[in-house]
């Protein structure tokens, strides 16, 4: 069974703020669960350490990825992720700052359902949440309904 | 160098040979033939003149010009010493000996005719005194004559050996000549050979391919300037290696405080904006300006590190087509200004189709740019010269710039007039440069404030990873 939740894992308090304020204004009102680093990320969608308790049939919607995260970073965390059957099917969407994360992502063929550059610019950044909102909440939901 | 030593010590050998042959020679000729032919005519006439005294003393019946041939008997003798001391085959003590034996009777029978004796006895001294004379003179002869033929064969040895001293210098040096003529050619084809593995191998650094090294064990002078390209060649890349970290860094750090910085001042004028006044609006829009082109310029600096890096992929392609392209483009922004792009029908180059729109994009929107306060914009394009040293040039009438600038053009952020007057991150030309250079070509530009700019540029050609002399040399 699925949540409607969505599972941010961002480390930067600033992004975080500014990206619980895209969803809304994209008026997407899913619980936005947020996580700061890469270890405890791993344990709330494996139900490990402090997330022990979490019922595991809980998985998020969709996960956002920071790439550059303390502890284990964005891309161990979606191999991970990729690496186990409960979550091998998660829908995975990188956020990362630099256009260059992108080139290395290539390489590594991590798996993640996309890719997004947070754009520096606030207008395009809330449009692109919402895009994201729209294909990965809506339409994803629709079709599973379907 | 070596075998031209060897020949030298061998041509004077061989002339130390031949000169003891000349010399040994010589000596023979000097110690035995000269000394000879110096006292062998003189005691030959020493002794003529004593016969003839004593005959002349005896036919002037004078016992006094008798008695003075005891001068020349002595005379005689001394030479008769001296000689002896030059002559090595003669014997004084028999010459000598003989010679007084002679003297002796000759005086004798000269008194005894003197005196008026006559007969038997006297005739039988004289044959004595006759058989005498015949020893002296036949000693004479034997120590005092030489073989003419052993004296000749002397000289025609020394003659000999000139001639094989000449020979052998002859044959020594054309030896010595095709040696270091051999070693010559030797030598050039491995400088040939160590020279074609640097630049190689150097045209590989220059177009960024760091991992295949110069592998050059000559054991000389080259293979330490080969290990020294290497160690250049790793440092290099150890160094790209931190920039491209280094530009990681800068795109994710300083991306995300911009990005607060514009997203916080934007929830400012959302959320706040009845209570602001509107100077503070004011000034907020301003951070929201500075901070959106701090973003696009953080973006194109990564932008122009990235092509740095690119692969270079090289084809024939008409720089004409892709200019009228992108002045169609530039028209199509501005429909409202008048121009025009004159450009010949064809302006083949042999570069990279993508990084050669980059290039012609940026030098005509800076044209284009920088024309904009005129009433009618041209801009001309291009080429003059052959093949490698072809030079291509973007030229137009707007505003210029101050030639004591120049070298500032090419520069990354280098703005050479204000953002009010023309809009620009001032990366053009940076980016215009890195793929000039990355072809193996060289930038330039010509101005005068006012009277418009001309941008150069060279493509370097297939064989741009050769140096050139000819190239970057530019014209006035």
């Amino acid at each position: 069974m699925e949540t409607n939740t969505i599972l941010l894992v961002e480390d930067n308090r600033d992004d975080e703020d500014l990206t619980r304020r895209a969803f809304k204004k994209a008026r997407i009102k899913n619980e936005l669960i947020v996580i700061r680093d890469g270890a405890e990320a791993l344990d709330y969608l494996f139900c490990t350490g402090q997330h022990a308790k979490r019922n595991p049939d809980d998985m998020p919607q969709v996960v956002l990825l920071d790439l550059k995260l303390p502890k284990v970073n964005g891309l161990d965390v979606l191999k991970k992720i990729r690496g186990d059957a409960r979550t091998k099917l998660l829908p995975v969407i990188i956020l990362t700052s630099s256009r260059e994360e992108g080139d290395l992502l290539d390489g590594y063929a991590g798996g993640a359902n996309s890719y997004i550059v947070k754009p520096v610019d606030t207008a395009q950044f809330e449009q692109c949440i919402q895009q994201l909102g729209l294909y990965w909440l809506v339409l994803n939901e629709t079709v599973k309904k379907a | 160098m070596g075998v031209t030593a060897l020949g030298f010590v061998v041509l004077l050998g061989i002339q130390a040979l031949l000169a003891k042959r000349m010399a040994s020679q010589t000596t023979a000729i000097q110690e035995h033939y000269i000394p000879i032919i110096e006292y062998g005519p003189r005691l030959a006439t020493d002794f003529e003149h004593l016969r003839r005294h004593l005959q002349d003393a005896v036919a002037a019946q004078d016992p006094e010009a008798l008695s003075r041939t005891k001068d020349v008997h002595d005379h005689m003798v001394s030479d008769i010493q001296v000689a002896a001391e030059k002559v090595t085959t003669m014997d004084s003590q028999e010459l000598t000996g003989a010679l007084d034996q002679y003297y002796g009777t000759a005086l004798g029978v000269s008194k005894r005719i003197l005196s008026g004796e006559t007969g038997t006895a006297l005739v039988g001294s004289m044959t004595d005194m006759q058989t005498k004379q015949a020893k002296v003179e036949a000693i004479l002869h034997d120590t005092l004559s030489f073989d003419r033929q052993k004296l000749a064969q002397a000289f025609s040895t020394i003659d000999r050996a000139r001639d094989d001293a000449f020979r052998a210098l002859i044959t020594t040096s054309v030896a010595c000549l095709v040696a270091v003529l051999l070693l010559t050619l030797f030598l050039s084809r491995s400088v040939l050979r160590s020279l074609g593995a640097l630049s190689s191998g150097l045209g590989r650094f220059e177009k960024g391919q760091f991992n295949e090294l110069i592998d050059l064990t000559s054991g000389d002078e080259f293979e330490d300037l080969a290990r020294d390209a290497n160690q250049m060649a790793r440092r290099i890349k150890t160094l790209l290696r931190e920039l491209e970290s280094f530009s990681y860094s800068v795109a994710h750090d300083l991306r995300a405080p911009l990005r607060a910085v514009m997203g916080f001042s934007n929830i400012l004028i959302e959320d706040h904006g009845p209570q602001l006044s509107s100077d503070a609006k004011d000034v907020l829009n301003r951070v929201l300006a500075s901070t959106q082109r701090m973003g696009q310029l953080v973006d194109s600096l990564l932008g122009l590190s990235r092509l740095a890096r690119s692969e270079l992929k090289r084809e024939r392609i008409d720089l004409a087509k892709i200019a009228r392209q992108v002045f169609q483009d530039l028209q199509a922004g501005a429909p409202e200004r008048k121009g025009s792009l004159v450009v010949q029908d064809e302006l083949i180059a042999d570069a990279d189709a993508g990084l050669m729109l980059a290039v012609l994009t940026n030098l005509l929107s800076n044209a284009w740019k920088f024309s904009s306060k005129r009433e009618f914009t041209r801009i001309e394009m291009g080429a003059q010269g052959v093949g490698r040293n072809m030079i291509y040039f973007v030229r137009d009438h707007g505003a210029g710039f101050d030639m004591q600038y120049a070298t500032k053009l090419f520069g990354a952020f280098q703005r050479l007039h204000s953002v009010d007057e023309f809009e620009g991150t001032g990366i053009g030309l940076a980016t215009v440069r890195t793929i000039i250079h990355r072809h193996g070509g060289e930038v330039w530009a010509e101005s005068q404030v006012d009277q418009g700019a001309t941008f150069f540029f060279t493509l370097g050609g297939t064989n741009g990873n050769k140096h050139d002399p000819a190239r970057g040399g530019q014209p006035g």
